[in-house]
């Protein structure tokens, strides 16, 4: 509120530059990012998946683990769309709902061997995966950045150490680290996600050491650490916040290859146990009845691409308007 | 240099050192005994655990464990072919999975190449979005979605190919192994050269081999392309990652007899021995690709070695 007794001297004489205005650097990633146009398709199935995730599996009335012995190997039949010839339920011009005497009855993905409504158990999978993908993003971000930080700032024999113990971490496959560890813990959310986050961690870990190193040497922490701040306010709030936009670009950037590293271990059998779902898992089932019955492949393996693409995408858009020094590899 | 060398040499030493005894306590942490036959006598137990060194302390087992591994001896399969030398179980399939890998890495990086440098040199043509959306689309799509697709629409529907590996002809049943491991590859070097060829096209030496005279030909292949394939030498360690893992599934979709589909079948049969064996190989395997590449970037750039290894 200008107070009334002030008036601007020269009042004609102010205007604001609309040309070259001042952006808030949040509003100026958001322009950035909602220009590219792979992101937003990115993050428009992203947020698809994960609506399917979250509410998904109480869209109709059938559970992920229910079997129904009598409902085997259902094709899909989509209300709406059978009538145009496509998710009708027929298979090679048979009706199979017919076959069966349920023609009231959609199973909108089809059921698998057991008779389980692959919709529902695809939704749960969806579910899976992401929690697995974000949580062992999260862990991975937590340790890769409190590492990286104490290494970087401390550096000396501090950082000697800490950085033969990463390379040493790095130097095995992650192939190797993942499926042994899960095989020592036996196959369950749990010891998936920590078996990822133990090989995970060391990227994350090594960008937030390069960049404290770069910054520890910078004034305003010279000035902060003469004004007597402890090392943990330097670490957390003066150098942390200067890392942000990268660290946020790299926790996306390892989405993907988390639920890759799922898919992966489901297909070796080291997945989430039966009767859980996950996208990987998923298509290593369908993966057996591949030729019988295709389509209990198709579906999760398209969508299980197509999230791939739109992560990739999405972080790659993210990087681009956020830190756009980072180079692309 | 040779510091350079001996300094990264030893380094993948030690790695190796401690991957084998973190494995060898794995080992112990896995259920079953190495020897669960029970028409062996107590003699005979006896006898293999002295040839195993499993009558001694820890320290001591862990130093014949050490030595073992490193000669070669892997002890015998559990449960894939009873009391058979791991060690020939894996010497019979190593040749099969090298081949595949190699025929794939490089048809991929090949081809990766010539994509990057076109797309580079068509800047901002169709060619080059084009091959940013290939690109984009060849390094998410994970390999074995790939190969299950070329399974089921190449082998299946088309009868092109053989639907899984027949040994008799070992060229027509790669075939769609390496096309769907070769395509990550190829993606990752596409863009990565597109990218770096870009730059390189437009730094000031070029401008000025440009305006010495020179031919448009013998700028790109003698200036652009050399400073671009520097570079591109650190995309090879994730790559020999990705393939390794890849090469797991997609041995295992086209049930080809290599030691990733055997790790698979170790796995879910239980044979820790043979699990413990490959991931050791895995992990030597790993360990000598990255140790080639940090000495071949040494040597290529004088920076690295330099700056003692530190990228």
């Amino acid at each position: 509120m200008v107070d009334s007794r002030y008036t601007f001297a020269n009042q004609d004489g102010i205007y604001k530059d609309e040309a070259f205005g001042v952006v808030a650097s949040w509003k100026e990633t958001l322009i950035v990012f909602s220009r590219n146009k792979g992101a937003v398709f990115g993050v428009i199935f992203i947020l698809l998946m994960v609506i399917l995730a979250v509410f998904g599996p109480t869209m109709n009335e059938y559970t992920y683990d229910y079997v129904q012995v009598d409902r085997q190997n259902m094709p899909p039949r989509i209300p709406g769309l059978e009538k145009l010839g496509i998710f009708d339920g027929t298979t090679k011009g048979v009706d199979i709902y017919e076959l069966k005497g349920c023609k009231d009855e959609y199973y909108w993905f089809g059921t698998d061997t057991l008779g389980r409504d692959l919709f529902t158990r695809f939704c749960q999978g969806t579910r899976i995966s992401l929690i697995v993908a974000v949580i062992s993003a999260l862990l991975d971000l937590v340790i890769g950045v409190s590492y990286g930080l104490i290494s970087g700032y401390y550096g000396g024999k501090v950082d000697m150490v800490m950085q033969r113990i990463t390379e040493i971490i790095n130097g095995i496959p992650s192939l190797v680290i993942v499926s042994l560890l899960v095989v020592v813990m036996s196959p369950g959310l749990a010891s998936i996600i920590v078996a990822m986050t133990i090989s995970g961690w060391i990227g994350m870990s090594r960008l937030v050491r390069a960049n404290t190193l770069r910054l520890k040497a910078s004034e305003h922490i010279m000035a902060s650490k003469t004004l007597g701040t402890g090392t943990v306010k330097i670490l957390f709030k003066e150098i942390f916040p200067n890392l942000l936009s990268s660290v946020i670009v790299m926790a996306m950037m390892s989405v993907p290859g988390a639920i890759f590293m799922e898919s992966f271990l489901s297909f070796v059998g080291l997945g989430i146990p039966a009767p859980q779902a996950s996208l990987g898992s998923l298509i290593s089932d369908g993966y057996n009845h591949m030729l019988m019955y295709p389509y209990q492949l198709a579906i999760p393996a398209v969508f299980f691409a197509l999230l791939m693409i739109s992560l990739n995408l999405a972080g790659d858009g993210l990087r681009d308007a956020l830190d756009p020094k980072q180079k692309r590899v | 240099m040779l510091k350079y060398c001996l300094k990264r040499i030893g380094m993948a030493a030690v790695t190796i050192l401690i991957i084998i005894i973190i494995l060898f306590f794995l080992l112990k942490l896995m259920p079953g005994s190495p020897f669960n036959n029970e028409r062996l006598t107590e003699e005979q137990v006896a006898t293999l655990n002295q040839k195993y060194g499993l009558d001694k302390s820890i320290p001591e087992q862990i130093l014949v464990y050490v030595k073992n591994m490193l000669t070669g001896d892997f002890g015998v399969s559990y449960s894939i072919q009873q009391n058979y030398p791991v060690a020939n179980l894996i010497a019979t399939r190593y040749p099969t999975t090298i081949r595949i890998g190699l025929q794939a890495y490089f048809l991929g990086v090949f081809l990766g190449l010539i994509l990057g440098i076109v797309a580079a040199l068509k800047h901002n043509s169709i060619l080059d979005t084009g091959t940013t959306v290939f690109a984009m689309l060849g390094s998410s799509i994970p390999s074995h979605v790939l190969a299950l697709a070329f399974v089921y629409f190449l082998a299946y529907k088309l009868g092109w190919f053989p639907l899984t590996y027949d040994s008799s002809n070992p060229f027509l049943s790669s075939v769609l192994p390496t096309l769907a491991l070769a395509i990550s590859p190829m993606a990752t070097t596409a863009r990565f050269t597109r990218n770096e060829m870009i730059e390189v096209l437009d730094s000031e030496y070029i401008l000025l081999a440009e305006t010495k005279g020179m031919s448009r030909m013998r700028v790109i292949i003698v200036h652009a392309l050399k400073n671009t394939l520097v570079p591109l030498i650190t995309t090879l360690g994730p790559m020999v990652m990705m393939l390794l893992t890849g090469s797991t599934v997609a041995e295992q979709i086209f049930a080809i007899p290599g030691i990733g589909s055997l790790f698979i079948k170790a796995i879910q049969t239980n044979d820790y021995n043979v699990v413990i064996s490959l991931a050791f190989i895995f992990s030597a395997m790993y360990i000598g690709i990255i140790l080639v590449i940090d000495i071949l970037y040494g040597i290529i750039d004088p920076r690295i070695r330099l700056s003692g290894g530190k990228k």
